[in-house]
């Protein structure tokens, strides 16, 4: 049996249905994320494992071998760590991460050792004396993840807890998070709306909208076979297409689905004129026209109009990759087993 | 100078001159001997202010304006801190509800409220008309617009909310939550405006002539019966009454501004 079971969680707020009879189990010391869009009912789920939101009446929440659905938030052993730090702004850095030890009656001789461990395992040394104020973003997350860890929890919750912090902090933090995790081993619902952190730190990944878990699976499973237009549009910039738009711009297709994906780095672009580079044994060759360029770092995003369709095509931003100008007619080559049939 | 500036800090000078003038004039006359045909007091003394100091009714008048004042916040700070945090962290749907209640008496002026308060405590189970308790019991109700803002805003700037979750995931009872985190978070914003409203009640005069009168002479009802007598004397009582104002003000002030600092870290 899974060390967190959630089964049939429903959430209403009057008439709206955040969640929708969720079912889910984690397995021991794995990190799974909660990731969707704006509104999908991510971290209402995540509060309704902490206690700070009650669910409707046949839902159940396992933790272990004791159910916790109906147990007050200090009684459930969760620590969360929340988008705005809730740090305690009276208190210094030493203070915030003691509160919990202290509020748990633990002594001072017990819980001193504990404390100077997981300061430096948040890498906070030399800053215990200072008051949140006084903090950076990273270094205030820092506090937050320390106070919710030094008590032990027998899950972790994070609610977007990278989401207030610049890009460049949020990734060496993303690492780190993922780092403390697996030396402490210790079970972790991670909620994003940022795809790609989702798939820098998971173990598995349960893509969810509207209130239903629409897709589990690893971030490889995840982000190579998107289950539905829904996934694929959310996980990456696919190219989504119905039926017929597939059939409009490749000709017949034998292989079965309503739709198809297609991740622009599949594609390639051949100028016109190399049209024998550009014949492939298993794919198709569609002529077409680039329409825009936008650089974005290491890929060159074209968009790519034929016909019928306009089409996104990424392109690695090497030296021997010449950039093609807007209004170049090119081909657009597209291998078959890179579409994946959606449901 | 640009002739913009000028014409700023000219009316500036208007202004202040307009404002302090008063103020001077009423300071020299309370330390003046005599001040009839001279653009400046004749001669300057103190013992206006020494008589004032002296006379046991003055005394009387402030220690029981301070007692009426002090009681009145006492009560509403006992009151209305644990309220507001209740309402505002466990039932948040009730807080349009307890504004609109506490900034009634914005809308009542105090002559009205007077009357209507003397009727209904004239007779009837419970009679205070006259005592000290009426005032008091009005006194807590017009603070109620001072107490519930400042005491308001300073847990919404902290996001107390969010706080007495963090703090219940971590072991703390809701009234640990409150008394270890909430509380010293939010007692600058209380202790803001407890001088803020120390400061209104201290020149209160419709309420506390109507209700208790000359029952218990507080320093406003003092103030007006010792005008009569001597216009020194009156200065130098306008006066010690303007520097308390300005001490508490000040206060008020600082605290104010120290809060905001820290609320904009």
């Amino acid at each position: 049996m899974s060390y967190v079971q959630i089964d049939r969680l429903s959430k209403r707020f009057k008439e709206t249905t955040v969640l929708n009879q969720v079912s889910l189990s984690i397995e021991k010391g794995e990190l799974i994320t909660l990731l969707g869009p704006s509104g999908c009912g991510k971290s209402t789920l995540l509060r309704c494992i902490a206690g700070l939101t009650e669910v409707e009446d046949g839902g159940k929440i396992v933790v272990g071998d004791t159910n916790i659905t109906q147990l007050a938030p200090k009684a459930r052993e969760v620590g969360m760590v929340f988008q705005s730090y809730a740090l305690f702004p009276n208190m210094n850095v030493y203070g915030n991460i003691c509160f919990g030890l202290k509020m748990k009656g633990v002594k001072k001789e017990e819980y001193k050792e504990r404390v100077e461990r997981i300061i430096d395992l948040v890498d906070l040394r030399g800053r215990e004396n200072s008051y949140p104020h006084q903090l950076s973003g990273g270094q205030q997350q820092r506090v937050a993840l320390a106070r919710s860890l030094v008590v032990e929890p027998k899950i972790l919750l994070l609610d977007e807890p990278l989401s207030a912090l610049d890009a460049k902090i949020r990734k060496s933090l993303q690492t780190e998070i993922r780092r403390i995790q697996q030396e402490l081993s210790i079970t972790t619902v991670f909620v994003t709306h940022d795809q790609e952190e989702a798939l820098t730190v998971s173990d598995r990944i349960f893509v969810m909208d509207h209130g239903n878990i629409v897709q589990i699976g690893t971030p490889k499973e995840i982000y190579a076979h998107p289950a539905s237009e829904f996934v694929a549009r959310f996980i990456g910039n696919y190219n989504v297409l119905k039926r017929a738009e597939m059939v409009q711009l490749v000709g017949e297709i034998v292989m079965a689905g309503d739709a198809f994906a297609i991740r622009p780095e599949v594609i390639s672009l051949v100028p016109r004129g190399n049209e024998a580079s550009a014949q492939s044994k298993n794919g198709w060759s569609v002529e077409s026209v680039v329409r825009s360029m936008t650089l974005k770092g290491n890929v060159i995003r074209y968009e790519v109009e034929t016909n019928h369709q306009k089409m996104q095509v990424d392109v690695l931003n090497t030296s021997d990759n010449h950039w093609i100008r807007v209004g170049t007619p090119v081909f657009m080559r597209i291998p078959a087993e890179e579409c994946i049939p959606l449901q | 100078m640009k002739p913009n500036k000028v014409f700023h800090a000219s009316l500036i000078t208007i202004v202040m001159i307009y404002l302090f003038i008063p103020l001077v004039a009423t300071f020299l006359y309370s330390i003046s001997t005599d001040w009839y045909r001279t653009i400046l007091p004749e001669g300057y003394t103190l013992s206006w202010y020494k008589e004032l100091f002296t006379d046991p009714r003055f005394l009387d008048a402030m220690q029981r304006t301070l007692f009426v004042c002090f009681l009145a916040i006492c009560i509403s700070v006992t009151v209305m801190v644990p309220t507001i945090f209740i309402v505002t962290v466990y039932f948040s749907r009730w807080e349009r509800t307890l504004q609109g209640l506490v900034m009634l008496p914005y809308a009542i002026p105090g002559v009205v409220a007077a009357v209507g308060l003397i009727k209904l405590y004239s007779s009837g189970p419970i009679v205070l008309s006259g005592s000290i308790w009426i005032l008091i019991g009005a006194y807590f109700v017009i603070v109620l617009p001072y107490m519930y803002q400042g005491i308001r805003n300073s847990m919404r700037t902290i996001d107390a909310i969010k706080l007495v979750e963090a703090a219940e995931l971590l072991g703390a009872s809701r009234m640990q939550a409150f008394w270890k985190v909430i509380f010293p978070n939010i007692l600058t914003g209380i202790i803001v405006s407890t001088l803020l409203s120390f400061s209104t009640l201290f020149g209160e005069f419709v309420l506390a002539n109507l209700l208790v009168g000359g029952h218990y002479e507080t320093m406003q009802i003092y103030l007006i019966r010792r005008m009569s007598e001597s216009g020194h004397l009156t200065s130098a009582i306008v006066v010690t009454y303007f520097i308390l104002l300005f001490a508490l003000s000040g206060i008020v002030m600082r605290l104010g501004k120290s809060s905001s600092k820290e609320g904009s870290r």
